[in-house]
């Protein structure tokens, strides 16, 4: 059964989308949070898809909207890893804790995982976090890293200034809302590296947190494509020690041709099934059956 | 500019984000490294046939024409691009 | 204030989400059509915020998702072009009941645009059309889909395939695999024979449609069509708004909204149907 639904959070109205498995009533609730400004739905529907084979698996599932994205309200988010508010998720583990659940499961992928993470670092209430792609410094193409750096941020400042010496640039600023409003997107960006991040410091504040994570009773699912190189690389370099993938409370899945998005149909299947898998054994309570995909 | 350079800079850029403050090899494997998704290489795609005047045909969509910086100017100079 | 639920159309279980408009209403209601594929994830902000503009102006909107996305059953491929149509005119329906609609508009995006066309030509309750840059020429079309297929292949090395083999792929295989589904060779055939300019014979309400800027100046294909549609009866005004296409990813993640396209249909339909003095 699913349900469409709006409810509060942290001050705001947010969209979900409530799973029920077909026994009605489950223990455990998979709460999915949103890939950046990607809707409830995901990247090629995968939050969809995802979803209803985890209720069919005896799961209880909610999609969320954060504030700005899809139905909720609230201004678009920022292009950055980390424009989404860890507090906001607080109203989701409320709803599915009122609809029967009694563990709680944060999911994300991408800019999802690291609000996963970090929401459940603020709420003792979640037990278990899936990890899908989560960039732990540089950003994928097209999003800007917190963590640029302050020679990037100098180099894209040397860069604008011999733009700007051109006439053309400024005809086109003049002449045109969407180059306008691109430019301040970019001068904030920059300006916030430049502002925020000391050169002296050497540890970005998500690799700390993660690591917080990785060091708490905490389950934790961790999975990359092995396609999807730089994020996977730094997981590895700054966190791989940490997550000890011995315990049965941790694992950490490669999935074969996947990308960042998992976009390959067997990526997208097999990041599904073994994310499934792992949590039925650890929430076997909170499942009533395995689900063999078509 | 070179034709490598104006490539080099977009990818530095544009793609890579400025993230790797190193300087990028005109050799350096974009396929096989993953540097480009399939995205990137549209909008590369997109850049290129603006910024050069030419147009990048389906057949030349291949990895040996975008396997690196120097392997895609070459492509760029075969279409009659120039910097 | 949003409204979602899910509805059954020849026996799928779709979903949408109404909006009533702010009062004073025009008695005008908008229904949303949605691009193909990924285009859909990557837009739906345009049309969400587009929506709420139209709500703010007095009309009250339907979004809706086709068969195979969203929150609608199935699965990318699972149904074809005339399905999507048939899904519109079934929009309008629900629009009109659950909104107590005096008159239905169709906006459609990109494919979403060729289906509000196809579909006001079979229901001539239709009250109007707002196609934002609609696919006009099918096999044009297609080849971008192809071109997006090799720079994915391109890029995972997935093979070498030429555009030339993935059509064979689609022929011998009954379908290719495609942003997280499937393009069919039912659904390939339907797309590619698309000619929106001889495919409107019928529609004679007033329709904008609307593209963005070319570098080229280049605007024949959108005359042509607002030519077919003035040949038919209909009154047709063609836009030029916006400087850049919004259906790309880097155009999702930086958050440009195409405001100037929305400052022109909100004209245009504020032109059409006002609101009540």
């Amino acid at each position: 059964m699913e349900r469409p639904l709006f409810f509060p959070s942290n001050g705001h109205r947010l969209f979900g989308i409530l799973h029920r498995p077909e026994t009605g009533r489950s223990s455990t609730a998979i709460v999915f949070l949103n890939a950046g400004p990607q809707n409830h739905t995901g990247p090629q529907r995968i939050y969809v898809e995802a979803a209803r084979r985890f209720t069919a698996g005896g799961f209880t599932c909610l999609r969320v909207d954060l504030p700005g994205v899809g139905e909720s309200e609230g201004p678009f988010p920022e292009n950055n890893l980390d424009c989404h508010d860890p507090a906001n998720v607080r109203g989701a583990v409320d709803l599915v804790l009122a609809e029967g659940a009694e563990t709680v499961v944060l999911l994300g992928l991408c800019v999802g995982a690291r609000v996963a993470a970090r929401a459940a670092l603020l709420d003792p209430r979640v037990q278990t976090v899936v990890s899908w792609s989560a960039p732990i410094i540089s950003g994928a193409p097209d999003i800007i890293a917190e963590a640029i750096s302050h020679a990037a941020a100098r180099g894209q400042i040397r860069h604008w200034s011999k733009r700007l010496l051109q006439p053309s640039r400024w005809m086109r600023y003049a002449t045109s809302h969407e180059a306008r409003a691109e430019a301040v997107v970019k001068v904030r960006h920059v300006a916030a590296a430049l502002l925020q991040r000391s050169p002296d410091q050497t540890v970005p504040r998500f690799v700390t947190e993660m690591g917080k994570l990785l060091g708490s009773s905490r389950g934790v699912f961790v999975a990359y494509g092995e396609r999807d190189i730089g994020p996977r690389a730094e997981f590895e370099d700054h966190l791989g020690s940490l997550l000890h993938p011995e315990r049965p409370d941790r694992h950490l899945l490669l999935v074969p041709g996947g990308d960042h998005t998992y976009a390959a149909l067997a990526a997208r299947d097999r990041v599904i099934e073994e994310t499934l898998a792992w949590l039925s054994r650890r929430h076997p309570g909170g499942s009533t059956s395995s689900y063999t995909a078509a | 500019m070179s034709v490598e350079e104006v490539i080099r800079t977009y990818i530095t850029r544009e793609i890579m984000q400025g993230r790797d403050d190193r300087s990028l090899a005109l050799d350096y494997p974009l396929i096989d490294e993953h540097v480009l998704d399939s995205m990137d290489i549209q909008r590369l795609v997109a850049f290129l046939e603006t910024q050069f005047g030419i147009r990048i045909t389906d057949d030349f969509l291949l990895p040996d024409n975008f396997a690196s910086v120097r392997a895609i100017a070459r492509m760029v100079t075969e279409l009659g691009g120039t910097a | 204030m949003s409204d979602p639920f899910f509805f059954e159309h020849d026996g799928t279980r779709l979903f949408g989400v109404t909006a009533a408009a702010e009062a004073p209403a025009t008695g005008t209601v908008v229904v949303l059509c949605h691009p193909y594929a990924e285009e859909k994830q990557l837009t739906d902000r345009v049309l969400v915020r587009f929506a709420r503009h139209l709500a703010a102006a007095g009309y009250g909107t339907l979004r809706f998702d086709c068969l195979g996305y969203g929150e609608s059953a199935g699965h990318l491929g699972d149904g074809r072009l005339d399905t999507q149509v048939s899904e519109a005119l079934a929009a309008v329906a629900v629009a009109r009941e659950r909104l107590a609609a005096a008159r239905v508009v169709l906006l459609g995006l990109r494919l979403g645009g060729t289906v509000a066309a196809l579909a006001a030509e079979r229901d001539s309750g239709v009250a109007g059309l707002v196609l934002w840059s609609p696919v006009l020429a099918g096999r044009t079309y297609v080849r971008e889909l192809l071109r997006k297929k090799l720079a994915a292949q391109l890029a995972l090395q997935d093979g070498t395939s030429t555009r030339e083999e993935l059509i064979e792929i689609i022929r011998r295989e009954g379908r290719l695999e495609f942003e997280g589904g499937f393009l069919t060779a039912p659904m390939f055939d339907d797309l590619s024979a698309i000619d929106l300019s001889r495919q409107v014979t019928r529609f004679a309400g007033p329709v904008q449609v609307a593209t963005i800027r070319q570098r080229s100046e280049n605007y024949g294909p959108s005359e042509m069509l607002a030519t077919a549609y003035r040949t038919a009866g209909a009154t047709c005004d063609v836009a030029i708004a916006g400087d850049r296409e919004y259906w790309d990813v880097k155009s999702m993640f930086d958050g440009v909204f195409p405001e100037e396209l929305f400052a022109a249909s909100l004209e245009w339909m504020r032109g059409h149907w006002p609101r009540a003095s």
